[in-house]
């Protein structure tokens, strides 16, 4: 991006972030209205907002937990049988997904915005000290590296926008992966599910990471090269060389007790 | 990469899923589903762009004076640092840290910026420096702290871009003044003397009464004609004054931080001594010298050249940093591997960089591998005791430290330090397969290399001063006998009307003064002047000259007492803490050492200034105009 065309674009705020959690939060209780809930819907939508205004680090999970809470209430009223009914591409599911995972990225970003977008490092410290958890000295606090609202570009909260539709069908194609009426050495299928997915992570991980792993060893330069395999060779005959080099050791300090030359 | 706050959301999540999972809520699932997609697909993100951007990223720095871009810098004039990041791949969020070298003050603006960064978008930085004493510049590179918009991944990274920048001594005349705009002239006023002496040169000095013997051919007709008797004309001598300049670099007036230590400003009185004579075009040598050996020698001589020479070996010189053997590796390891978390992130990282948690416990390092000072047996019946204690040393039952230390947390985090910079020094200094298991448990190699390294990246650890038998670490016999030779040598060299300024730290050399004060017995023999300037550390009060205002008596093995000499200012403060009282006692020690190192040179008529006085540069210049208007037939 040019810098012609960042000031031919409207100029984006945190409060565009702001607004896009606010709609999100209106999606959410019109999709569950649709499904019928009224009281759970409510609440879910307050602490949305409250979390919102009062830019509380844990708003977004406060928020799952609350359509979660909702979610088990309206199945709860409908039976049992209900719950594993195949939703295949329902609208509705695929709007309240997309609705959710909004929030939650906009809280998320605006969280950067407004306390830090970096972990915060203990020895960046900086102003008057002052006594902080579990006050036992004065210390300054810890400078928090919080990213700058003039940084925020339209891309960025269009780009978010456009993907949030491919998440929620991405969750719909990864639900229709999943075991539902399939019972394995008397196992319950939510027994299953949850193995299939803890193993799905498991096993995605550590392909991720191989792949990952060798595109770094691909890249790597002589030095870090020769660091890898000077490592592997440490680990391989750690006990040998260890030995050797104290006997090395013992034997210079021994020759210098003597007075010989070491 | 994963922040606390990804790794909080992550849990989350997952624990979320599984409640959903469990409570078999369909449309919660997919809601779940749909979060963690969304997440792992951010990190993927990252994780790819990180890979595409590794070793792509590169650094533009310049250094600007008001003008242009400059290769060298002064002291204490200000340049601008300009940088620019160059990324192929775009980050939504970078923190950029330019390390400022310790031998330059920030002045203005901030070394740090942040923000997103992309092809066509490079993030520039810019900030003013001032380097208040000569050396060397080292820029080691950018750090930079790369994160997603949410702020759930984030990864260091270093950019290394090494640049060694020489600060020249600042131009300065012999009063310390800075000339701004007009240079100095090298060469001299018509109708000047820079020679007052009587010589066979070409400038007429003087006319006198004939004498017997004179030559006819300087007989001064019209003034003879005049005066109605014989008068001879007397030409300048062209021999002209020499001055070599005897600089101490032992680790001794190394000790401080770079640039505000003795050692820089024995460079800058140097300097200055070098530009006052090239002004009046003198012959200036420079004799660099540490305890081992002469580092280099350049003869006395003139010219552009020859002072661009002695002002890089100076500069290059000024920045050097104490190293001792006697500093426990506990106190070395902490800041390297700083150091190293901070230059070389990458190579900390456990797939290159591996420490198994448990090798403290199950590899302490035996007492018989540590270093132990050793004491010979005074008595014929203690070296009994001595072979005895050995054997035991080296037995299993000897491993007391090891033993002990392998449950201490302190311990653990010290063994790991020390293997990570262990297999990094290996690397950098291509020490070979074996060389990380030889930095792991042979402590002295260690220490060597540690001290290397962070002296190369000139940073100063804390050292002790004393050794457990309080004797001074820093105060080495050897380069006194080095520099006696040296003075020899340049007598030997040397012509008539010769300076030799010795700026060499002799408060620590006890008895051992006594070979040095043979070899300025040569050189004023051979009728050559010799002045002493005494490094002095700049936190200690600089003796009184005339009278003793305000003393304090502390306990002294010698004397009984000891005169504890006043602030700076004559007032009299009576000192109320342990570190108050010790450093009145250091003070005290250094004041007496003075006092005996210029009571040594005086009985040789040899004056001994303190370098951190102001007239030590005014002193040097009076002893070179002494030397120039040397009477006649005194010699």
């Amino acid at each position: 991006m040019t810098e012609h065309q960042t000031q031919e674009l409207p100029p984006v705020a945190a409060f565009h972030y702001q607004a896009l959690c606010g709609l999100c939060l209106a999606v959410i209780f019109l999709a569950q209205l649709n499904q019928g809930l009224l009281i759970p819907n409510v609440f879910c939508i307050l602490i949305g907002a409250l979390c919102l205004f009062s830019r509380l680090t844990l708003g977004p999970v406060f928020l799952l937990v609350m359509v979660g809470v909702a979610q088990w209430a309206y199945y709860f009223s409908l039976g049992r049988g209900s719950a594993q009914r195949a939703r295949a591409l329902e609208i509705t599911d695929i709007i309240l997904c997309a609705a959710v995972v909004g929030f939650v990225a906009a809280h998320f970003r605006l969280q950067s915005i407004w306390q830090s977008v970096l972990p915060s490092d203990p020895r960046r410290r900086a102003g008057p000290p002052r006594r902080q958890f579990p006050w036992l000295r004065k210390q300054p606090p810890v400078v928090a590296q919080k990213r700058p609202q003039g940084q925020i570009t339209p891309f960025e909260l269009a780009g978010l926008v456009l993907s949030l539709s491919a998440w929620a069908v991405a969750a719909q194609i990864l639900w229709a992966l999943l075991p539902k009426q399939v019972e394995i050495i008397g196992l319950p299928p939510r027994v299953l599910q949850m193995i299939v997915v803890a193993w799905g992570l498991a096993v995605g991980f550590l392909i991720v990471r191989g792949v990952f792993s060798l595109w770094r060893f691909r890249q790597a330069d002589s030095a870090t090269a020769q660091l890898i395999l000077q490592d592997t060779l440490w680990k391989e005959t750690r006990g040998e060389q260890r030995r050797i080099q104290r006997w090395l050791a013992w034997w210079k300090w021994e020759k210098r007790e003597r007075g010989q030359p070491s | 990469m994963l922040t606390p706050r990804g790794w909080w959301f992550f849990v989350a999540l997952l624990a979320l899923l599984a409640a959903a999972l469990a409570t078999a809520t369909a449309t919660f699932v997919l809601v779940c589903l749909a979060a963690l997609s969304w997440f792992l697909g951010q990190w993927a993100m990252f994780a790819v762009r990180l890979r595409r951007a590794h070793g792509r990223l590169e650094i533009h720095r310049e250094i600007w004076d008001e003008r242009a871009p400059l290769e060298t810098l002064w002291a204490r004039l200000p340049a601008e640092v300009r940088l620019t990041l160059e990324s192929p791949v775009a980050f939504p969020f970078v923190w950029m840290v330019d390390r400022v070298p310790p031998l330059a003050q920030r002045v203005e603006g901030e070394n740090a910026t942040a923000g997103p960064v992309s092809a066509e978008q490079p993030l520039e930085m810019g900030y003013r420096i001032e380097c208040p004493a000569p050396g060397l510049l080292r820029f080691e590179g950018v750090k930079l702290q790369v994160a997603d918009l949410q702020g759930f991944f984030s990864k260091t990274l270093f950019v290394r871009d090494v640049r060694v920048v020489r600060v020249l001594p600042a131009l300065a005349d012999a009063r310390g003044q800075i000339p701004a705009v007009k240079r100095h002239n090298l060469i001299p006023l018509p109708g000047g003397h820079p020679h007052r002496r009587a010589g066979t040169g070409h400038e007429l000095l003087d006319v006198r009464d004939y004498l017997p013997g004179d030559p006819p051919k300087l007989i001064a007709w019209k003034a003879s004609a005049r005066r109605d008797r014989l008068m001879t004309k007397e030409l300048e001598s062209e021999v002209p004054v020499r001055c070599t300049m005897f600089v101490d670099l032992s680790h001794s007036v190394r000790i401080g931080a770079v640039g505000r230590n003795a050692l820089a400003r024995i460079v800058e009185i140097t300097a200055s001594v070098l530009q006052a004579n090239a002004a009046v075009r003198d012959l200036t040598g420079v004799c660099l010298f540490d305890e081992a050996q002469v580092k280099a020698y350049l003869r006395p001589g003139r010219g552009s050249r020859h002072l661009y020479e002695i002002t890089n070996l100076l500069t290059d010189a000024a920045c050097l940093l104490p190293r001792t053997d006697d500093v426990p590796l506990g106190r070395l390891l902490p800041t390297a591997y700083g150091i190293v978390q901070d230059l070389y992130p990458d190579w900390l990282d456990p797939g290159v960089n591996y420490m198994p948690l448990w090798l403290p416990f199950w590899a302490a390092q035996p007492a018989y591998t540590m270093p132990r000072r050793i004491v010979p047996a005074k008595h014929w019946w203690s070296r009994g005791l001595r072979w005895l204690r050995r054997r035991l040393d080296d037995t299993p039952f000897g491993l007391r430290r090891g033993r002990a230390s392998r449950f201490s947390v302190y311990y653990h985090r010290l063994y790991k330090a020390r293997k990570q910079v262990a297999a990094v020094l290996a690397v950098l200094y291509d020490l070979g397969p074996g060389g990380l298991a030889l930095l792991l448990e042979d402590d002295e190699t260690c220490r060597r290399y540690v001290q290397r390294f962070l002296a190369e990246h000139q940073t100063p650890c804390p050292l002790p001063f004393y050794d457990d038998r309080g004797e001074y670490l820093f105060g080495s016999s050897g380069k006194i006998d080095v520099l006696a030779d040296a003075l020899l040598q340049a007598v030997y060299r040397g012509r008539d009307n010769e300076l030799f300024v010795l700026l060499a730290d002799f408060l620590e050399a006890g008895p051992h003064l006594e070979k040095l004060l043979r070899a300025v017995r040569v050189a004023l023999a051979r009728h050559h002047q010799v002045l002493v300037v005494c490094p002095w550390p700049p936190s200690v009060p600089m003796p009184q000259r005339k009278k003793v205002v305000g003393t304090l008596r502390v306990p002294s093995k010698s004397e009984g007492a000891l005169r504890v000499p006043a602030e700076g200012d004559g007032t009299r403060s009576v000192p109320t803490t342990l570190q108050d009282w010790l450093g009145r006692a250091s003070a005290a020690r250094l004041h007496h050492a003075f006092t005996k190192v210029r009571q040594a040179f005086a009985r040789l008529g040899v004056p001994v200034v303190l370098s951190a006085e102001h007239e030590a540069v005014g002193m040097v210049l009076h002893r070179l105009q002494r030397l120039r208007t040397l009477e006649r037939g005194l010699r």
